[in-house]
């Protein structure tokens, strides 16, 4: 469906992303804002990773559905985790 | 089994009489370990696997598991990590003493030196990894090779059962295996993750709970689903409303993964997290008490059988309901923070695990042992050992409800403490419970002396395993004519893909628009799939 | 009636799971009991990998013909890219336990070393960028194959595995060995434990990974693949790609933040 050159350019944005999210550790701001925007980015990359490269936008909405439980039973986790840190 | 049983054993002697000096202190700890490392992980999870094993391709019309060597695989890394683990014994210093949750840091090398611990650890990773293959392999063979007509809502139950207990070990193994890598690295490589003080024992509560929580319902779910089908077939009706059975089965799998927490009420974690969980807790029940009534009411104006496989899925409803009580009321932390670290929860696992999935799984041997070996257990002594099997289990067990002051996992008890008599009567109930289950097992191998019976399917069972044979003709599918299948010859590009089909449309194949065909199933009878006759 | 099953074809079993599964368990039980016998059961493994990616190129265990079945929701998927997707799964909960589990020490930490001055961030965007163009690589493989030129898929994967290579050697050839210099080592306590943990088992999915990639180009010069039979460099491809979503996580996670 795609030809080579879509494929280049969605690695481009993930290149520029990958230098902005450098860039970015050293703008001025607090700690907890500019890691939040970095985590920001690389969702973002991983998604656009997820969607074009292992094709997830173009397959079943079922399949793409399963990592989403997954992603999902992460998250569960987390939250769970870092509410009993705040001791 | 039979080693799992054997420490069981051992450890009732123990406990038998106060200050017994049966066994030591350390090889008591070993075998309280060892008994409930066996016993959960390579004893009921595998059972449970193994007869969807040869169940589930004959319910759901397949010739054979999705991924037959991967199969195979993980039957064989399963048994060689048992090996490994039971090898522990032998090694200096013995095997893992820290009881079968491996807390830290009583895991770490600075308190448990022996090797015979990291033997143990790296056991129960390559059992994770077999589980994990495992569950690839049946969740793909249930998505996939369906026959024709098996849509998702004919499903039988068991093979429901299968989907969600497969779902959920996808789901939680891995965290297990990530809290083993880390202690492996721990224990090999002199990390800090479980030894520091910041929040290394909290972690590993954290990641083994996030695992075991569902594992006991990964332990439960198929024996529920051997329930459902055994009183499907002695009470002849079908189930009391599939689609919510399902539904609250769903509910149940998934709320699993949210109420781990309930483990980790006394150690000290912060009040929103207690309330949280408590309340998630408390809601798991309502679906799984669902699941429990709705099996009940199946056998509501049913024409009832009673024999071995039926007796047993009723011990089994039971014990569920027993053991389900005393789990709602340690949802609460209040009452938690008394009955955590005391017998009552080894009470009340007990009867859920031991009682509930025991029971349930031998009733599927029962049940299914005609259709796998042509023979029929002898009912007779079905029904006697039953009996005595039953009657021990609640001498063995029941007395531990009222053991609420005796901690977990010592190896003796002083005669002041007035814990002497109940533990009697639990070490006598244990003489006869163990050997009962041992001979419940040989009358079904004891079955297959006797001839092959002519017809596989005495109880005129109506679910589709039974019109099967095994990886060879069935009586549902339809004849395959060569445009129905898929993967045509080589030249015929495959419509695999969504893909495949643009390409190949562009490239002028396809006329007119091809509809995919409607399986979906919206408009199917809810009842299961039937035989022509009814009897 | 019976299926194609019962030909003589069927009859044959593979060894491989047992030799897979004996390896497996000697590797392990010789890492806590006795090396040599590690290294033993090691070989034995890479042996049964070994037989089963020769299998595979020979086509021997090919799938049965399915027949007409159910596969709603999912059609249009093949068994074994489904069977992939499923074990992405759990590694996708394996990798975000770990990831879980170094946010929880960390944070419970008092104090943790500033990212940027224990860690090369030059050398981690130059990974992250090596990473991103092999998995451009692969893709291009597969762009290739499906338009039917091997010329390109042998280019692609060659690329892949290229890529795939500088990564390790980047990372375990010119990094680590400086952080060890420094001082900075898994045993140096958290910061070091969860960095060489977390980074180390990516790596050692990059290296079966790359496992993956030479099966791959072996079985094209064999012949294996044509216009319509690619699916494993598609199947690989999606464990590829996953191996590179860790790492965007990954490179923030430890060097930036």
């Amino acid at each position: 469906m795609h030809g080579m050159k879509f494929y280049v350019g969605i690695w481009a944005g993930l290149v520029a992303a990958t230098v902005i999210e450098v860039v970015t550790r050293s703008i001025p701001g607090t700690f907890a804002v500019i890691s939040v925007i970095i985590l920001l980015i690389s969702s973002g990359k991983a998604v656009t990773i997820a969607m074009y490269f292992q094709h997830l936008r173009y397959e079943n909405k079922s399949l793409a559905l399963l990592p989403i439980a997954a992603v999902l039973g992460v998250i569960i986790l987390a939250v769970a985790a870092w509410m009993s840190m705040a001791m | 089994m039979a080693i799992a049983g054997m420490f069981g054993e051992m450890m009732r002697t123990q406990l038998a009489v106060p200050m017994n000096n049966f066994l030591l202190a350390n090889t008591y700890e070993q075998t309280v370990t060892l008994h409930g490392l066996l016993m959960i992980l390579w004893v009921l999870t595998p059972l449970g696997a193994g007869i969807a094993n040869y169940i589930v391709p004959l319910q759901i019309g397949a010739k054979d598991l999705a991924f037959p060597r991967m199969n195979a695989t993980s039957y064989w890394t399963y048994l060689f990590s048992g090996i490994m683990l039971i090898s522990t014994v032998f090694l200096p210093g013995g095997g893992p003493n820290t009881g079968w949750t491996l807390y830290a840091p009583l895991n770490t090398i600075q308190f448990t030196p022996q090797p015979g611990m990291t033997l143990a650890v790296l056991a129960i990773l390559l059992l994770a990894l077999s589980i994990t293959m495992s569950s690839i392999n049946f969740l793909t063979t249930i998505a996939r090779n369906r026959a024709k007509g098996v849509t998702w809502r004919r499903i039988p139950l068991f093979t429901w059962s299968i989907v969600f207990t497969m779902a959920l070990a996808l789901f939680a193994f891995p965290p297990l295996a990530a809290g083993l890598l880390l202690l492996s690295s721990d224990r090999f490589l002199g990390t800090v993750f479980f030894s520091s003080t910041q929040g290394g024992g909290i972690l590993w509560d954290e990641l083994f709970w996030f695992f075991g929580h569902p594992e006991v319902y990964i332990v439960v779910f198929p024996a529920l689903g051997v329930i459902a089908e055994v009183f499907q077939t002695f009470a002849k009706k079908p189930i009391f409303s599939k689609n919510v059975f399902i539904v609250e089965f769903a509910a149940v799998a998934f709320l699993s993964m949210g109420v781990w927490m309930h483990h980790m009420y006394t150690t000290g974690v912060n009040y929103s997290v207690l309330q949280t969980f408590s309340f998630t807790t408390l809601a798991i029940s309502v679906p799984f008490e669902g699941l429990v009534l709705a099996l009940v009411l199946t056998l509501y104006k049913g024409k009832i059988t009673l024999n071995t496989a039926m007796l047993y899925c009723l011990a089994a409803i039971f014990t569920v309901t027993l053991g389900g009580i005393t789990g709602v009321l340690q949802a609460f932390p209040v009452l938690d923070y008394a009955f955590n670290g005391t017998y009552w929860i080894v009470g009340h696992f007990h009867y859920v695990m031991a009682g509930t999935t025991l029971f349930g799984l031998l009733a599927g041997l029962y049940y299914w042992w005609p259709k796998i070996t042509k023979r029929k257990p002898n009912e007779t002594f079905g029904v006697l050992i039953f009996v005595v099997a039953f009657i021990s289990f609640n001498i063995l067990y029941f007395p531990y409800f009222f053991l609420l002051g005796m901690p977990r996992r010592i190896f003796t008890y002083t005669l002041a403490s007035g814990f002497a008599s109940l533990n009697l009567t639990a070490t006598i109930g244990a003489y006869i419970f163990g050997p009962a289950a041992a001979l419940a097992v040989l009358n079904l191998v004891l079955s297959l002396r006797k001839p092959a019976l002519p017809n596989a399917n005495p109880w005129s069972a109506q679910e589709l395993e039974w019109t099967q044979n095994y990886r060879g003709s069935t009586a549902t599918q339809t004849a395959n004519s060569t445009e129905n299948v898929v993967n045509a010859a080589a030249d015929d590009p495959p419509k695999e893909t969504l893909e495949d089909r643009w390409y190949w449309c562009r490239e002028g194949n396809c006329k007119t628009a091809e509809k995919p065909v409607d399986y979906s199933g919206k408009n199917d009878s809810q009842m299961p799939l039937r035989r022509k006759s009814i009897d | 009636m019976t299926e194609n099953y019962e030909s003589s074809e069927e009859k044959k079993s593979s060894l491989t799971p047992l030799i897979i599964a004996g390896g497996l368990a000697i590797l392990f039980f010789g890492l806590v009991v006795y090396i040599p016998l590690a290294i033993g059961g090691a070989v034995v493994l890479a042996i049964g990998v070994f037989i089963l990616f020769r299998d595979s190129v020979e086509g021997k265990f090919a799938d049965l013909k399915e027949s007409v079945e159910e596969k709603w929701p999912l059609e249009f998927l093949s068994k074994r890219k489904l069977g992939v997707w499923i074990f992405l799964l759990s590694e996708i909960l394996i990798f975000g336990s770990l990831i879980i589990a170094y946010t929880f020490v960390r944070f419970s930490s008092i104090s943790w070393p500033v990212a940027t001055q224990v860690h090369n961030v030059t050398l981690g965007m130059i990974n992250t960028i090596v990473l991103l163009t092999s998995s451009l690589a692969i893709i291009f493989a597969f762009v290739s194959i499906r338009m039917g030129n091997i010329k390109g898929l042998k280019i692609g994967l060659f690329s892949t595995f290229g890529l795939g290579v500088a990564f390790l050697v980047i990372k375990l050839g010119i990094e680590w060995p400086a952080y060890y210099r420094n001082g900075f080592t898994i045993s140096s306590g958290l910061p070091g434990s969860t960095y060489f943990v977390l980074t180390g088992l990516h790596a050692c999915h990059v290296a079966g990974g790359l496992v993956a990639v030479g099966y791959l180009i072996v079985r094209t010069y064999q012949g294996g693949f044509t216009k319509t039979n690619h699916s494993a460099v598609e199947n690989i491809g999606l464990y590829w790609h996953f191996v590179d979503i860790v790492w965007m996580f990954l490179f923030p996670l430890f060097y930036l933040i």
